[in-house]
C-alpha cells in the first residue's frame, strides 16, 4: 500500500492546481482573521479576552470552511481525475489490489491534509504570538481535532462520490453534502427555511446523521447557551466515535463499489 | 502454457429506459505462449470488452479466463501483466520518467534495475528530447510512444496493446512492431487490435475476426494467402458482416 500512497503523494504534489488553491485559501485565511478585529483592536482599549475571542473565532471558523472545501476537493481527487484521463486502466493492470489502492490513495490525501492541518496549527499559534494573545491549547485542541474528523467525513463522502463521477465532478456532491450541513444546522439558506411549515433545525439530530460535522465554539468564551442551541448529538451521543464510525463505514462501502467498478 | 479464454460472454447492463447491449458472445479460444494474437472487427464488435475482460478491468457475465492456468490477477500481482489503452492521458505535471519509476513500483520492480533499457527505448523512438518534459506538453504522438514504453519497459508476460499505431507517423509505427516482435520472441504473448491491418501482417501469428461480439473466425497468420485487408473483407461477407458494402 506504501507503492499506492507514494504515487498518489506524487500526483498530488505535482499537480499545481491543488498546490495554489492551497496557498490561495492559506491566504485568504490569514487576511479574515486578520481584518476582522485584531488589526484594528492593537493599540485600542480592547481587552485581551476580546482579542483572543477576535482572533481565535475568526480564524477558526474561517479554517473550518476551509478545510472542509480542501477535504471536498481532495477527496474528488481518489479515484476522479484517473478515471477521467484513463490512467486508472494502467494502474489496475500494474498494482494488483483494487482495495489497497483506494485505501492507500484515501491515506495519501489524508496524509496532505494532515500536512495542512499542521501548518494551520503552527499559522494560529504564530499569530497568537504576533498579537500576544494567550495560547488556550485546550481550545486549540478541541477545535482541531474537530476540524480534523469534519474533513475526514467530507473526505470519504466526496472519496465514495468520486469511483463514480470522473475528473473533480464529485466536488460537486460534497459540496452539495456541504449546503446540507449548513440547512440543517444553522438554516444558512433562509429560502428553505421561510418556504417551510416548520424549523428545519429541530429536526438536526436526525439530520445530522447522514453527513455528521461538528460545529466549534470555543468553551472559554461562548456562553452554554449558545453552545447548547448549535449542539448536535447523533444516534451515538458521542460525536467523536460516531464520525470515525461513519468514516469507516463509508471507506468499507467505497471499497465495495470500487471493487464491483468495471472500468 | 497459454492463455485459455473459455465461453465468455458480456453483457453491459441498460438503463430504466435502455436496454442492454451485448457486447461479447460465449468467445472461446486458446492463445499459447510466445505467440501474438491480432484481434480484428468494426467499430464496436467486441474487441476492447475483450481485451478489457482479459486485464480484469470488465467482469464476464459468464466463461473463464485464465493465464498459465492461473487467474489474471496472479499476473497483475507478480507485475507481469503489460496494457497499453487504445487512449489515454497521463497526469499533467508528471514526467515519464517519474511516472514509471512509479508504476514499476506498483508492480513491485525496482525501477533502477530497467534504467538502462528505459533510456535505450526512450533513445530508439527518438523522446530524449521530451525526456524532462511534462506530459501536458507532450503531443497525441509522443503521449501514444511514452504509453508504449510503459506496457513493456518491465518485459510482461503477456502484453495487450489496443490500437497501439494509431497516430503514430511511420518510422515510430515500425519501431513499435518490432519491439513487439522481440517481446514475442523471449516468449512473451501478445494481444493486439488496430484497424491498420498491415501492421499485423509484420507480427501477429494468429487472426481472430469478431464480429457484434461473436468470433466468427480464428485463423493462424500463414494460412492467409494474399492481403490480410482481403482475407478480412472476405471473412465478413461470408459471414453476412457488410450489408452496406
Amino acid at each position: 500500500m506504501n507503492k499506492v500512497i507514494k504515487y498518489k503523494l506524487n500526483y498530488l504534489l505535482s499537480n499545481k492546481l491543488i498546490l495554489i488553491f492551497s496557498a490561495i485559501l492559506f491566504l485568504l485565511l490569514n487576511f479574515n482573521a486578520l481584518s476582522s478585529g485584531v488589526l484594528t483592536s492593537v493599540g485600542s482599549a480592547i481587552n485581551i479576552e476580546a482579542k483572543y475571542q477576535l482572533l481565535f473565532n475568526n480564524y477558526l471558523v474561517v479554517s473550518v470552511v476551509y478545510g472542509l472545501i480542501m477535504a471536498i476537493f481532495l477527496g474528488s481527487s481518489i479515484v476522479g481525475p484517473d478515471a477521467q484521463t484513463g490512467n486508472i486502466q494502467v494502474i489496475l493492470t500494474s498494482y494488483h489490489s483494487r482495495t489497497k489502492y483506494f485505501i492507500g490513495t484515501f491515506l495519501a490525501v489524508l496524509i496532505y491534509s494532515t500536512v495542512i492541518q499542521i501548518l494551520l496549527f503552527i499559522n494560529i499559534y504564530l499569530l497568537m504570538l504576533i498579537f500576544k494573545v494567550p495560547y488556550l491549547w485546550s481550545d486549540i485542541l478541541v477545535g482541531f481535532t474537530q476540524n480534523y474528523l469534519n474533513m475526514l467525513v467530507a473526505m470519504s463522502v466526496t472519496g465514495l462520490a468520486s469511483i463514480f463521477i470522473k475528473g473533480h465532478g464529485s466536488a460537486f456532491v460534497g459540496l452539495l453534502a456541504y449546503t446540507y450541513y449548513n440547512v440543517y444546522e444553522y438554516n444558512a439558506l433562509p429560502f428553505i427555511n421561510s418556504s417551510l411549515p416548520f424549523n428545519i433545525a429541530q429536526y438536526r439530530n436526525i439530520l445530522g446523521n447522514f453527513f455528521p460535522i461538528s460545529y466549534f465554539m470555543a468553551p472559554s468564551y461562548t456562553e452554554p447557551s449558545t453552545i447548547a442551541y448549535f449542539k448536535f448529538t447523533p444516534i451515538i451521543p458521542n460525536i467523536y466515535i460516531y464520525q470515525i464510525l461513519y468514516i469507516a463505514l463509508i471507506l468499507v462501502l467505497s471499497c465495495v463499489f470500487f471493487n464491483r467498478k468495471e472500468i | 502454457m497459454s492463455l485459455n479464454i473459455t465461453n465468455v460472454s458480456k453483457t453491459y447492463k441498460g438503463g430504466l429506459w435502455k436496454n442492454g447491449t451485448q457486447a461479447l458472445c460465449d468467445v472461446d479460444f486458446t492463445l499459447n505462449n510466445g505467440k501474438t494474437l491480432a484481434l480484428i472487427g468494426q467499430n464496436g464488435a467486441g474487441k476492447t470488452t475483450l481485451i478489457k475482460c482479459v486485464l480484469n478491468l470488465l467482469y464476464p457475465d459468464k466463461g473463464k479466463i485464465t493465464f498459465d492456468e492461473s487467474e489474471i490477477e496472479l499476473l497483475i500481482k507478480n507485475g507481469e501483466l503489460g496494457y497499453m489503452p487504445e487512449s489515454m492521458r497521463f497526469p499533467d505535471m508528471i514526467t515519464l520518467k517519474e511516472y514509471v519509476s512509479d508504476l514499476m513500483d506498483l508492480r513491485g520492480k525496482k525501477f533502477g534495475d530497467y534504467q538502462e533499457r528505459f533510456n535505450e527505448l526512450v533513445d530508439k523512438f527518438y523522446m530524449t528530447p521530451h525526456i524532462n518534459k511534462v506530459f501536458s506538453k507532450y503531443s497525441k504522438g509522443t503521449m501514444k510512444k511514452a504509453a508504449f514504453i510503459q506496457a513493456i519497459l518491465h518485459n510482461p508476460k503477456l502484453l495487450v496493446l489496443d490500437e497501439p499505431t494509431d497516430g503514430l507517423d511511420p518510422v515510430s509505427r515500425r519501431i513499435l512492431l518490432n519491439e513487439v516482435t522481440k517481446i514475442k520472441q523471449s516468449g512473451g504473448t501478445v494481444i493486439i487490435t488496430t484497424h491498420i491491418l498491415s501492421d499485423l501482417q509484420i507480427v501477429a501469428d494468429e487472426v481472430i475476426v469478431l464480429q457484434k461480439g461473436v468470433l466468427i473466425k480464428h485463423s493462424q497468420m500463414n494460412e492467409i494467402k494474399g492481403s490480410l485487408d482481403d482475407w478480412y473483407i472476405e471473412t465478413l461477407l461470408k459471414n453476412g458482416g457488410l450489408e452496406n458494402l
